[in-house]
């Protein structure tokens, strides 16, 4: 049986970060640590260095958007891949950020989040 | 399989966009290499789940119908503390109303909506779209109403999980108890 893959969670609201990794660990095929705003996403990207981030977007520190965009400017971190979920995002909604990552709805189904973290595994890296 | 191209950055002419029937929106300048991961995704996608449409959103209904809330059993045990930061997030929500800040407002209860799709609280998490939509330009009165509505959502909701009623939690000690009955 393959190892569960590592994920970062970052958001800055408690009661996400907790219902995300009890809901993602459940299926029993990530572990999730957590991180509550950007600078702490950061740091923990670098150390733990997790095969995806899962990021909020509206965040008072640090936002997703430059949560990303730092992570790409980092050696170490630069072709860690990120989804983005945020309330921001209608349900209906299957855009991509400027950057390119895929943007979900916190409003969607767990279902598409999986999927999607499970896309960002399987394919090759980016360049950095 | 429809690629939206656009210089603007922010979300209103994305949502546009994706409102129009364009299946992913990118803005310019676009790198050759983010073009080509979208064109490469697009195909991927295709291959991968052929004529999958978006799962239709369902109705939430405007008033409360006070059917029980279903959650993860997993939940259980965290769902009292989750009711009582709500409720805390909802004064907050209160007192941007009361200083009269509609987009951090709309923000807040953006931010609201999302935490409650997770969690499973369908109608709530209908109710803080709505006034996330309204919240730059309903009436304060409006407004005023949907929070007590919410409110009363929070006090009074049935939830349930496995078909045993959880109820509410005291956030200050997690001992779960039925919701006092009010009136």
């Amino acid at each position: 049986m393959e190892s569960r893959a590592r994920l970062l969670v970052v958001d800055d609201d408690p009661d996400v970060r907790h219902v995300l990794k009890t809901k993602l660990e459940q299926t029993g095929r990530f572990e999730v640590h957590t991180a509550g705003g950007g600078q702490e996403g950061l740091r923990s990207a670098q150390t733990l260095q997790p095969e995806v981030i899962v990021s909020d977007i509206d965040m008072p520190d640090v936002d997703g958007g430059e949560l990303a965009a730092t992570l790409r400017e980092t050696p170490s971190t630069a072709t860690i891949p990120v989804v983005f979920l945020s309330a921001l995002v209608s349900p209906t909604d299957t855009g991509q950020s400027s950057g390119g990552w895929p943007m979900l709805s916190k409003r969607g189904s767990l279902e598409t989040l999986i999927r999607t973290i499970e896309r960002m595994l399987a394919e090759p890296k980016r360049r950095a | 399989m429809i690629i939206g191209l656009s210089a603007h950055h922010d979300d209103a002419p994305r949502a546009r966009c994706l409102a129009a029937g364009c299946d992913v929106y990118l803005t310019k300048p676009v790198s050759r290499a983010v073009l080509l991961r979208t064109l490469l995704d697009a195909v991927t996608y295709a291959r991968a789940a052929p004529s999958v449409p978006a799962a239709p959103q369902p109705v939430v209904p405007e008033a409360d119908s006070g059917d029980p809330v279903v959650i993860d059993p997993a939940l259980a045990d965290s769902v009292g503390q989750f009711l009582g930061s709500r409720r805390a997030a909802l004064d907050e929500l209160a007192a941007t109303l009361g200083a009269g800040e509609r987009g951090p407002l709309r923000r807040l209860a953006h931010k609201l909506a999302g935490s409650f799709g997770l969690y499973g609280f369908t109608w709530a998490a209908a109710e803080c779209d709505r006034m996330a939509q309204q919240a730059e330009d309903a009436e304060r009165a409006r407004l005023t109403e949907m929070l007590a509505a919410l409110r009363r959502h929070l006090e009074t909701v049935d939830v349930r999980c496995g078909g045993v009623a959880v109820t509410k939690g005291d956030p200050a000690d997690g001992v779960t108890r039925a919701p006092a009955r009010r009136g």
